[in-house]
This record gives C-alpha cells, sequence and structure tokens, in this order.
C-alpha cells in the first residue's frame, strides 16, 4: 500500500513548474501587492509574457481593442485569472489523461477542473462578497491529487472503498481516508505546498472536502468555499462525477457564506455549462498557439 | 437488423424511430433521464436535463432548450409527436437525480429536477411507468427502439426498469 511519503518523493519526480507560477501566486495572495509587482513577475518570464498578452487578445477576452503591454492585459484580465491560465497550461498536459483509478476517462479529469475554475471565476457575478483571486487557481487544482493518487489504485483498493462507502455509509472522501490513511484533497495539498504555492491556496486544495473544518479559524476562506462550490457546481453539470459520484458533502454555510442562494446557484450551474466549452477550447488555442487577437 | 448507439450528452435530446437502435446517456448525477416509447409507432426518446427552471437563464433555454426540465419536457413529447408517437400510448421511465449528502438541501438540485418534472407530468396528465431516482449513485441508461426496453448501470451492475 502506497505512504503519503512515498506520494511525496513521487511529487519531486513530477516535471518542476516554473519558478514564477509560485511568486505570482505568493503576489496575487498578499492584499498589500500593487499592480507593478505583478506585472514584473510576468514580465520576467518570458513565456508567461507572450502567453499572458497572447490571452488579453484571444477572441474569448478581447473586446476589440488590442492591449500592447503586459500591465494592459494585468488591467484587463486580472491577476489571479492570469495565475489561474499559467498554472493551467503547466498542468493541462496531466490532468487529460485518465484517471482508472477515480473511474474518469480521458479529458474528464482536466474538464472538471476547468468547470470548478470557471465556477470560482464566475461566482463573484452571484457572490455578495468578494472571493479572493487566488480561488480560480485553487479550483483548478482541486483534484490534481487524484491525478497521482489514480494509478496507486488497484481494484482490490478501490473495491475496499466502495465496500466501506456502502456499507458504513461514508462519504468517498472519508472512506477513501479510512483504507488508504490519507485522502485525494490532502495529497492535493501537499503537490500545492511542494511547488510553493501560498498557504492560503494549499488550503483550498487541501480542505475542498470539509470547508468549515474546525482547524481553519478564523481568517479569509473565501478561495476554501469557492472551491467547494466550484466542485459541486462541475458535478451537478454533470462532468467528473467518476468513481466518487455524488458521495460527497455539498456544505451550504460555504454557499450561503458568500450570499448565493439556491436560485443562484442554479443560475451559476447553467452559466458555467454555457461557458465551458470556450474555455476548454480557449486553453487548447493556446496550447497550440493559435491566435484570435487580430479578429 | 444492427442498430446505431446514439449518445445523449448532458443537457441534450435525442429521438429515433429505427429497430435495434439504442439511445443511451452517461453520468446521470443530480440530471434526470427521460425515456419515452411508443410501442405502436416505434418512435423512442431518451432526454438528459441538468437544471429544473428556465427562468434562471431564459436566452439559454431558446438557444439549448434541452438543459431545463421546464422546457425539454414539452418539447421532448412534442418532437415525438411529429415523429407519430400518441400521448396515450406513451410509456415513460426515469432515471437520476442523485442527490449531494447535503446538509440543508441547498444543493439539492437532484431533488428540485424531480419535483419539477413530477409537476410537469401531473398537470399534463402523464404516468410514470418505471422510476430510479435518488441516492447518491451515478446511473447510465439505456432505452432500445423496437423493444422499448429501458435499463440503467450503476457501479457496473445492470438493472431493467
Amino acid at each position: 500500500m502506497i505512504s503519503l511519503a512515498e506520494l511525496s518523493r513521487e511529487i519531486d519526480h513530477l516535471d518542476p513548474i516554473p519558478v514564477s507560477q509560485p511568486r505570482l501566486a505568493q503576489v496575487v495572495a498578499d492584499p498589500t501587492a500593487d499592480l507593478q509587482q505583478i506585472v514584473t513577475i510576468i514580465e520576467y518570464d518570458p513565456a508567461l509574457t507572450s502567453n499572458t498578452l497572447r490571452m488579453a487578445n484571444s477572441a474569448y477576452f478581447s473586446p476589440g481593442t488590442r492591449v500592447h503591454s503586459v500591465k494592459e492585459a494585468v488591467q484587463r484580465l486580472g491577476a489571479g485569472r492570469i495565475l489561474q491560465h499559467a498554472v493551467g497550461h503547466g498542468i493541462r498536459g496531466r490532468l487529460i489523461a485518465a484517471c482508472p483509478g477515480y473511474d474518469l476517462v480521458e479529458h474528464e479529469l482536466w474538464r472538471h477542473s476547468v468547470a470548478a475554475a470557471l465556477a470560482a471565476e464566475q461566482l463573484s457575478l452571484y457572490a455578495k462578497t468578494r472571493i479572493h483571486p487566488v480561488a480560480f487557481t485553487a479550483a483548478l487544482l482541486h483534484d490534481i491529487g487524484k491525478f497521482l493518487l489514480s494509478r496507486h489504485l488497484t481494484d482490490d483498493l478501490k473495491a475496499e472503498i466502495t465496500e466501506l462507502e456502502q456499507n458504513g455509509r461514508l462519504p468517498y472522501v472519508e472512506a477513501e481516508r479510512t483504507i488508504l490513511g490519507f485522502d485525494h484533497a490532502q495529497v492535493g495539498g501537499v503537490i500545492a505546498r511542494r511547488w510553493n504555492f501560498p498557504d492560503v491556496l494549499v488550503e483550498a486544495i487541501a480542505h475542498h472536502h470539509h470547508p468549515h473544518h474546525p482547524h481553519l479559524g478564523d481568517g479569509d476562506h473565501t478561495a476554501l468555499d469557492a472551491v467547494h462550490i466550484g466542485n459541486t457546481v462541475a458535478k451537478i453539470i454533470g462532468i467528473g462525477i467518476g468513481s466518487e459520484e455524488m458521495n460527497m458533502l455539498a456544505d451550504s454555510r460555504a454557499a450561503r457564506g458568500l450570499g448565493l442562494t439556491p436560485t443562484t446557484l442554479e443560475a451559476l450551474c447553467a452559466a458555467v455549462a454555457i461557458e465551458l466549452p470556450a474555455v476548454v477550447a480557449l486553453f487548447e488555442e493556446e496550447e497550440h498557439g493559435v491566435q484570435h487577437s487580430d479578429r | 437488423m444492427t442498430g446505431r448507439r446514439l449518445v445523449v450528452g448532458v443537457g441534450d435530446m435525442k429521438l429515433s424511430t429505427r429497430a435495434g437502435d439504442i439511445l443511451v446517456t452517461h453520468a446521470l448525477g443530480s440530471c434526470i433521464g427521460i425515456a419515452i416509447y411508443d410501442p405502436v409507432a416505434v418512435v423512442g426518446g431518451l432526454l438528459h436535463f441538468m437544471l429544473p427552471d428556465s427562468s434562471v437563464n431564459p436566452q439559454r433555454s431558446v438557444e439549448n432548450p434541452w438543459m431545463f426540465a421546464d422546457v425539454a419536457i414539452p418539447l421532448l413529447f412534442k418532437k415525438s409527436y411529429e415523429l407519430g408517437a400518441d400521448k396515450r400510448r406513451i410509456v415513460v421511465k426515469v432515471a437520476g437525480g442523485a442527490q449531494f449528502l447535503d446538509d440543508k438541501e441547498f444543493f439539492a438540485i437532484g431533488k428540485r429536477n424531480h419535483t419539477m418534472m413530477r409537476k410537469i407530468f401531473w398537470q399534463n396528465g402523464i404516468l410514470i411507468k418505471g422510476e430510479q431516482v435518488g441516492g447518491t449513485s451515478s446511473r447510465t441508461m439505456y432505452l432500445e427502439i423496437g423493444t422499448g426496453r429501458v435499463w440503467l448501470t450503476t457501479g457496473g451492475k445492470e438493472t431493467p426498469l
């Protein structure tokens, strides 16, 4: 059986992420940071600079006027969205793979992750409070632990988890933790910490199934709440259901805390279902270097 | 005669009049699948709707009528009548409407989908012949044209409906 220590060693063997990503994440997470700090981090990374400009001038984001500087791009897109896209580009290649350990076919985990990130982003249209800007990136990465754990979930382990779920009447994540000694959310938190992402982002991944964990204390947990809601929205619109199915806690405190109502939740689900194909396509276009900036 | 396998996506509907065709829809979580079949006219349809009420996004219900129960269900029947189905002969079977472990029913979209569906059926005098809804499991639903057979798979187990 796999241990958390062995998984940690596996994380060390994953391709390193560009150093600009945790740096940008730290600045996005810092309420005292100013625009120039964000611009400087992006400009020090040529690939991030060109991706940011391409994204700002893409058909999806461009209202017709071209931007020519990183500063204008940040003002148009927001630093949280730029971070999410930078991380998304780096991680997409891994997340599009099938995750047989979780009964997720090819592209399913990726589409689920993008749907959750899009929901966290669109939440700001319905929420009554400001959502922490790392929320989109945290939502995109919330199931990264599944990617790492999947290959270790043998048919026997999967059967044990399923049996405990059914007979013990436990949520999937609890059954997983009972059998393995840890769960996919914790593993995701370990990965995010190893990549030097800020605490607020690590927390939002590690606790995405338990947004109101008593140990979390006071502070701004809007990113965590947004990730929790993003995950439920992705499931409601039928993406990434897998072996976990609907057997997870949906915590109304997370939704009410942001000022959502059952009706605005449904509006959010509809909005995400509508937008998702375009956002998935946007990542694919950028991957293949397709530019629509002159449309 | 070998039939086709027609996959119905999320927020989608397909009809067939060709015996041997199998309509299938996957990943019915809180969404609901409705299979309708007229054994005399040999007309079958399978709908996979996502949300109960189009008033949250009226524009979308025009672009994609299959997303919302209140628009999708009447249209499913209307499209089947166009292919020769008769309301008095139509057999209706439904599956889905799964639920999260929801502390306050805030996220109970599966239940709200089911309530809206039943209300529409009741208002239109439609009886449900077979139903498997609720729980936390995801379901795959099949309808075979020619026989009208409907079955579900969940967790690798197959059950007739």
